[in-house]
């Protein structure tokens, strides 16, 4: 018997390209040598045997991407090549539709469960994979289970649509850094101009420019994906070539607890930081953030509060101890595909312990994204803030009234599935009634990203 | 019956194998006693994966054998014979019989068959019989030196590929044909292919020969 009329026989199995009959309690550890098996026979070209193994793959773990592709992928090659596949077992063309529909409509009514078993059944239609399976990466990112929704995404971006497929890849790119349990490690190198400045940002000495190490290590849990509780946990250590008295070192950490919509998304997280400069103890500080974004029409609402109880552990900058208060309120548009723009306004209010560094800020900030490619953003964003300081500060002589513009640019490049390179550069001008206060500041580096799911 | 007796032996060997992959065995043997050759195939690489040992190759080859891939079945029947002869018997001997009848090496067929006999039940005796008879039908006169260049060239075509083994069956069938010759037709040419796999190649040679 040829291989070509075996593969055909089999394939007309009864339900061997038909919808596969989950266990009652799936078990990924159960499908893994399955899907090892499948692998190896679908390398070796013994279509009809992975064909076998990948359909046990799907019974024990019914949400394996790859499976689901490789068996569609099979189906189709078999289909394609004339074989007697039983085309009554495999949706309809027009059940395929409904299935897409109600999966849509059950995705915008945040329905995963529902959606993700009507967008299974759109799988099985090759004209509506591309789009199922990229909804199904979308669920997959949502619910944390990054490595499933970058295979998703992998297959969806092999559509023929191309706007969706730039889409789709760019998800993917983004989904392997993505887990329940994820990493980030950051290390750079960057120029500061002026290292020596007071905690609220006012000039100490001028020419105190230095070059700076920066390495940041985050770790990310999200239990039950995007939705729900999550905790956060990082270290970072910023060492200065010449001025060690600035070395910075931090350790923090988050709980909070996200609610994400398809058109709402509402998060609330209490978060500890603890610095130190120099070696020696520098800034405790608790803070209360409530963030909330909401969709209408083409505009992204954003809008954000926290209060941070900041206490400076230095003698030096005790006074500058207190609360501080800021809110940032934001709208995000995207007038083509690849670009954002967003326009909005933050202020702040520091009571201090010192009342004459107590002041209320605000200004307008402005923001912009470009989609290079794939993988490649340019980012840029400027704002300005003016700052009133509550009191009068007899040293001065006067009140003081800042005003802060800045300006920075960013970018970020996906070099490897896990590794992007991220290359900024930003200014600050801070003027004063006060001109002795008034100073530039320019900051610039480059920096190596390591990012990716554990679990 | 024959599929039946395959999974009677594969429940005594089962007896060491660890739990997972003793599951998987049994999941095989089932659907191999049901025909569903391609989900037993699958079972018992998956078998083999989880630490089944040697024994799960015997019946991957079986499996091999009944989806008429011969060469490969004749590949794993020689890796179970190196991982675990202890675990071979009549049946499937008589199924490694079957896949080099279909891979056209009669000669190492009718030498299995003969060593079956009537230890696997009266019915596979009776096909190993008439098998035996097809073969000897097939050998009334000497083979012809164009049949044994065909061996020849299958080898060289197997080598070429990374099968050793498979090329190692075809020399072994081509120094048994040339046998049957007076002129003993390049029969010195396969022994000296055969010592050259062995050594080249590893322990291919009479690994897997009957």
């Amino acid at each position: 018997m040829s291989a070509g009329l075996l593969v055909a026989v089999v394939l007309a199995q009864p339900g061997l390209c038909g919808p596969v009959k989950p266990e009652s309690t799936p078990d990924a550890s159960v499908a893994a040598p399955y899907a090892e098996v499948a692998e190896a026979e679908q390398a070796a070209g013994n279509r009809e045997i992975a064909l076998v193994a990948w359909r046990e793959v799907l019974r024990w773990e019914p949400d394996n991407a790859r499976a689901r592709a490789a068996v569609k992928a099979l189906c189709r090659e078999s289909s394609s090549s004339g074989g007697p596949r039983g085309e009554a077992e495999v949706p309809g063309e027009e059940e395929a539709v409904e299935a897409l529909q109600e999966g849509l409509a059950r995705f915008e009514r945040g329905e995963d469960v529902e959606a993700a078993a009507a967008f299974h059944e759109a799988l099985a239609a090759p004209e509506l994979a591309d789009t199922a399976s990229f909804f199904l990466g979308l669920i997959a990112l949502r619910e944390g289970r990054g490595r499933e929704a970058g295979a998703f995404f992998e297959a969806a971006a092999a559509s023929e649509d191309e706007a969706l497929a730039r889409r789709a890849e760019e998800l993917r790119l983004r989904a392997v850094k993505q887990g329940r349990v994820a990493l980030q490690v950051w290390v750079g190198g960057e120029y500061d101009s002026n290292v020596d400045l007071t905690p609220d940002g006012t000039l100490r000495r001028e020419g105190s420019a230095d070059a700076v190490g920066t390495v940041l290590a985050e770790l990310r849990l999200r239990p039950w994906g995007q939705r729900g509780g999550y905790a956060r946990f990082s270290g970072h250590y910023r060492g200065h070539q010449q001025r060690w008295a600035f070395d910075l070192a931090g350790v923090g950490g988050a709980l909070g607890w996200a609610h994400v919509g398809t058109a709402r998304r509402l998060s609330a997280e209490y978060g500890f930081d603890l610095l130190s400069l120099g070696g020696l103890p520098y800034l405790r500080a608790h803070r209360l953030q409530v963030e909330g974004g909401v969709s209408v029409g083409p505009v992204v609402l954003e809008a954000s509060w926290a209060l941070r109880r900041e206490d400076f552990l230095r003698v030096d900058f005790s006074g500058y101890s207190g609360w501080r208060n800021t809110v940032r309120l934001e709208a995000e548009w995207s007038p083509v595909e690849a670009v954002t723009v967003s326009a909005g306004w933050l202020g702040g209010y520091l009571r201090a312990n010192d009342v004459a560094l107590g002041h209320v800020e605000h200004g307008p900030r402005a923001g912009l994204r470009v989609r290079l490619r794939p993988g490649l953003h340019l980012l840029g964003e400027a704002g300005y803030t003016l700052r009133d300081y509550e009191a009068f500060d007899e040293p001065l002589g006067t009140k003081r009234k800042d005003g802060y513009l800045d300006a920075s640019a960013a970018l970020e490049w996906d070099v490897a599935p896990n590794w992007s390179f991220q290359a900024t550069v930003g200014w600050r001008g801070a003027s004063s009634n006060v001109p002795e206060l008034s100073y530039g500041r320019l900051a610039g580096g480059l920096a190596l990203v390591w990012a990716g799911g554990l679990l | 019956m024959k599929r039946f007796a395959l999974c009677l032996a594969l429940l005594v060997l089962t007896a060491a194998t660890p739990r997972e992959a003793t599951v998987h065995l049994l999941q095989g043997a089932r659907h191999f006693r049901e025909g569903r050759f391609a989900n037993a195939l699958v079972e018992f690489k998956v078998a083999r994966r989880l630490g089944s040992g040697g024994e799960a190759d015997w019946y991957i080859a079986a499996s091999l054998v009944k989806l008429d891939r011969a060469e490969e079945a004749l590949e794993a029947f020689a890796v179970a014979r190196r991982e675990a002869p202890e675990a071979g018997d009549a049946l499937l001997d008589y199924y490694q019989a079957l896949a080099c009848y279909e891979a056209r090496l009669y000669l190492c067929a009718d030498g299995l068959l003969e060593a079956v006999g009537e230890a696997s039940g009266p019915r596979i005796s009776a096909q190993a019989r008439k098998l035996r008879e097809d073969v000897s039908a097939l050998f009334r006169t000497p083979p012809s030196p164009a049949s044994i260049d065909w061996y020849h060239a299958r080898a060289a075509q197997s080598r070429s590929a990374g099968r050793p083994v498979l090329a190692a069956r075809y020399l072994e069938e081509a120094v048994r044909l040339a046998g049957r010759r007076e002129d003993a037709y390049r029969l010195a040419e396969a022994r000296a292919g055969l010592v050259s796999l062995s050594e080249r190649e590893g322990p291919v040679v009479g690994g897997g020969a009957p």
